[in-house]
C-alpha cells in the first residue's frame, strides 16, 4: 500500500515538471516581455535598474537556463506582478481561492447528493419512463454549454422571477451574513453542478448496472436479505469504486465550469479574474492561474488514485 | 423449367460495416440526430442562398425588432437579421469543429500508433506528454494559448488561432485510445506475418494496424466535433473566440452578457443558443449509437 502510494507520487513528478515547462514556454512566447513582470515594480523603477534586476534574476541567460531561474522564483512563491495594478500574482490568487473553493465544493456536494441517488434509481428502474426521462436529461445536461444554462437561469430566476440576486457574493452596502452569501451562492452553485449531476448520474447508472447482475448480488438476495440492504450494502459498495474515480477526475471540468459561472454571476473567484486577465493580456496573472490550476488537478488525480487504492481491496491487500 | 427447382442461394454474409450500419439504424435517436445534423449542415452551406438578409448589414430603421414574418428570429440592436446571423454563425461554428477535430485526430492517431508500436522511451515520452496536457483544464489552457498563438501566427484571423489551439490541445485522449488498441493489434498473427514478409514499419502501422483502430477513432471524432463546437462557443462567449462582427453561435450569445440585451432582446441570444444545443445533442446521439454499433461486444 505504502509502496503503491510512493509509486504514484513518483510517476507524477515528471508530469509536474512538464506542467512547469509548458507554462514557462507560454511565458517565453507571449507577446510583450512577461519575464520583466517577475521583478518587483518597486525595485525596477527605471530601465537601467530593470536590466540589472533581470541580470540578477538570471533572466538574460539562454532559454534553458532561464527556465531554471524562473522555476527558482516560482518555488519561492514569486509568480510575478500584474501588468497594470502591480499586485503580486500569488496574493491575487490567494485572495480569490476561497470564493472559488466555496462555489466548487457546493457544486460537488449538490452533484453527488443528486447524481448518485438518481443514478441508482435510474439503474433499478431500467428502461422505465422515469429512467428514460432522466437519460434524456443527462443528454441535455451534458450537451448544453454551461454559459447557456447560466444565462438562461440568470434571465429566468434573477431578471424575470427575481428570486435570486443577479451577481456578486454579497449584497453591497449590507453587512456580510451567511444567509446573504448562501442566497448569492445558490444559483451559481446549482448551475455549475448541472453538467456534473448529469455525468454523476450517467456513471452511477452504468456502474450499478454492471454490478447488479453479479452473482454476489444474487447470493445476497437468495439469503433472503431485504432489497434495500442488497442494493445499498452489496451492490452500491462495489459500484462506488469507479464512481470515486469519476469524482476525482471531474475536478478539471468543475474548474473549467467555474470560469463561466463566475464570469456570468460576477463571482469574485479565480475564474472571473482569469477571464479579466486574458482579456487585458495580463500574462503573469494568466500563467500564474494556469500553473496553479494544473498543479491542483495533478494533486487531485494523485489523491483520487490513493483513495481508489483505499476503497479497492484488490489494491489495498495486493 | 421452374424457379422452384433452382436451389435458393443463401444471402451473402453481411460485411462488418453493413452490420454496424444496421445496428446504428436501430437507434431512433441516432437517426433523428443524423437528420438534424444534416439540416444544420444544409443551412450552414446554403446560408447565402437561404438568408434573405446580409448578416453584417445594419438596418437602422428595424432595430431590436422581435420575430416577425420578415425577420423570422427578429433583429438585433443595430438591425441585423438574427436568422441570417444564426445560419452564417453555423458556418463558422461547424467549420471550427470540423477543422479542429481533423487536426486533433491526425495528431492523436499518429502519436498513438507510434507510441504503441515502438514502446519504450518513445511510448513513455508520449504518454507523459498526454498526462501533462490533460492536467490543464481545457478551457483554461486554450484561453491562455489563444493570444499567444494569434501573436505567433501574426494574424488578426481569430478563427485560425482557435482551430489551431483546439486541435493542438485535444488529441491526448485519442492518442491513448489508439495506443491501447495498437498494443493489442501489434501482437496479432497477421501483423507478425506482414513483418516477416518484410513490410516496413510505416506499412505495418498504417496499413495493418490503423484499420483496426478506426472504430474508436470514428467515435472519438464524432464526440470531438461536439466538444470543439462547445469549446468554440465557450471561447467566443468569454471574448476570446471568433471576433465580431463575424457571427458565430458563441459570440452571438456573448452579446447577452449585457443585462439589457439579456432581458429585453432574448430572441437575439436564444436562437443561436438553441442551435448550439440541438447540434451538440444530435452529434452526441450519433456518437452514442456509433459507439454501440462498432463495439464488437455489443450484439
Amino acid at each position: 500500500m505504502i509502496q503503491y502510494i510512493f509509486r504514484r507520487i513518483f510517476i507524477n513528478i515528471p508530469v509536474l515538471i512538464g506542467i512547469t515547462m509548458v507554462v514557462f514556454i507560454a511565458i517565453a512566447l507571449a507577446p510583450g516581455d512577461p519575464m520583466s513582470s517577475f521583478i518587483s515594480p518597486e525595485l525596477a523603477t527605471d530601465p537601467a535598474m530593470l536590466a540589472r534586476m533581470r541580470a540578477e534574476f538570471g533572466f538574460d541567460q539562454p532559454l534553458y537556463i532561464r527556465y531554471f531561474n524562473w522555476l527558482a522564483q516560482v518555488l519561492q512563491g514569486n509568480l510575478g506582478y500584474r501588468i497594470k495594478t502591480y499586485d503580486p500574482v500569488l496574493r491575487v490568487i490567494v485572495e480569490r481561492i476561497p470564493a472559488t473553493l466555496l462555489l466548487m465544493s457546493s457544486a460537488l456536494l449538490i452533484g453527488i447528493t443528486l447524481g448518485v441517488p438518481l443514478g441508482i434509481y435510474s439503474a433499478l428502474k431500467k428502461y422505465s419512463l422515469p429512467d428514460m426521462i432522466l437519460t434524456a436529461g443527462v443528454f441535455l445536461g451534458v450537451s448544453t454549454p454551461a454559459f447557456l444554462i447560466g444565462l438562461g437561469s440568470l434571465f429566468l430566476f434573477c431578471l424575470q422571477l427575481r428570486w435570486f440576486p443577479a451577481g456578486g457574493m454579497h449584497t453591497l452596502g449590507q453587512e456580510e451574513s451567511v444567509l446573504d452569501t448562501l442566497h448569492h451562492l445558490a444559483l451559481p452553485a446549482f448551475i455549475l453542478s448541472a453538467n456534473y449531476i448529469a455525468s454523476m448520474l450517467r456513471y452511477t447508472r452504468a456502474s450499478m448496472l454492471d454490478v447488479i447482475n453479479e452473482q454476489y448480488v444474487t447470493t445476497a438476495r437468495a439469503k433472503g436479505l431485504s432489497e434495500p440492504i442488497v442494493i445499498l450494502r452489496h451492490a452500491l459498495r462495489n459500484a462506488l469504486i469507479p464512481i470515486v474515480t469519476v469524482i476525482g477526475f471531474s475536478i478539471p471540468n468543475l474548474l473549467a465550469g467555474a470560469v463561466f459561472t463566475e464570469t456570468i454571476f460576477a463571482w469574485p473567484g479565480m475564474g472571473s479574474v482569469f477571464v479579466d486577465g486574458v482579456n487585458s493580456r495580463d500574462f503573469p496573472l494568466v500563467m500564474g492561474i494556469t500553473l496553479i490550476t494544473a498543479t491542483t488537478v495533478l494533486i487531485c488525480n494523485l489523491l483520487t488514485d490513493i483513495a481508489y487504492a483505499f476503497i479497492n481491496p484488490k489494491i489495498r491487500f495486493g | 423449367m421452374s424457379n422452384t427447382s433452382t436451389p435458393q442461394k443463401p444471402p451473402p454474409p453481411l460485411t462488418p460495416t453493413a452490420r454496424a450500419w444496421r445496428r446504428f439504424r436501430r437507434s431512433k435517436l441516432a437517426v433523428i440526430g443524423l437528420f438534424m445534423v444534416a439540416l444544420m449542415a444544409i443551412l450552414a452551406i446554403g446560408a447565402p442562398l437561404i438568408a434573405q438578409y446580409d448578416p453584417l448589414k445594419n438596418d437602422l430603421l428595424n432595430r431590436a425588432k422581435p420575430p416577425t414574418v420578415e425577420h423570422w428570429f427578429g433583429t438585433d440592436r443595430t438591425g441585423r437579421d438574427v436568422f441570417a446571423r444564426t445560419i452564417y454563425g453555423g458556418r463558422i461554428s461547424l467549420m471550427v469543429g470540423l477543422v479542429a477535430v481533423t487536426l486533433s485526430v491526425t495528431i492523436g492517431t499518429i502519436l498513438g500508433l507510434i507510441s504503441g508500436f515502438y514502446g519504450g522511451i518513445v511510448d513513455n515520452f508520449v504518454m507523459r506528454l498526454t498526462d501533462v496536457i490533460m492536467s490543464f483544464p481545457p478551457i483554461v489552457i486554450i484561453m491562455a494559448s489563444i493570444p499567444i498563438t494569434a501573436n505567433l501566427l501574426s494574424s488578426d484571423n481569430s478563427i485560425l488561432a482557435i482551430m489551431a489551439v483546439i486541435g493542438l490541445l485535444t488529441w491526448p485522449q485519442l492518442a491513448r485510445l489508439i495506443r491501447g488498441q495498437t498494443l493489442i493489434v501489434r501482437e496479432t498473427d497477421y501483423v507478425t506475418a506482414a513483418q516477416s514478409l518484410g513490410a516496413s514499419k510505416a506499412r505495418q502501422m498504417f496499413v495493418h494496424i490503423l484499420p483496426q483502430c478506426l472504430a474508436p477513432l470514428m467515435v472519438f471524432a464524432t464526440f470531438g466535433i461536439a466538444n470543439a463546437i462547445l469549446l468554440e462557443a465557450g471561447l467566443s462567449f468569454l471574448g476570446q473566440g471568433v471576433q465580431p462582427p463575424t457571427p458565430s453561435w458563441g459570440n452571438m450569445v456573448e452579446s447577452a452578457r449585457s443585462l439589457d440585451i439579456l432581458e429585453n432582446l432574448p430572441w437575439t441570444w436564444v436562437a443561436p443558443g438553441i442551435f448550439t444545443v440541438i447540434t451538440v445533442v444530435s452529434i452526441n446521439f450519433i456518437g452514442d449509437a456509433l459507439r454501440d454499433a462498432v463495439d464488437p461486444r455489443s450484439k
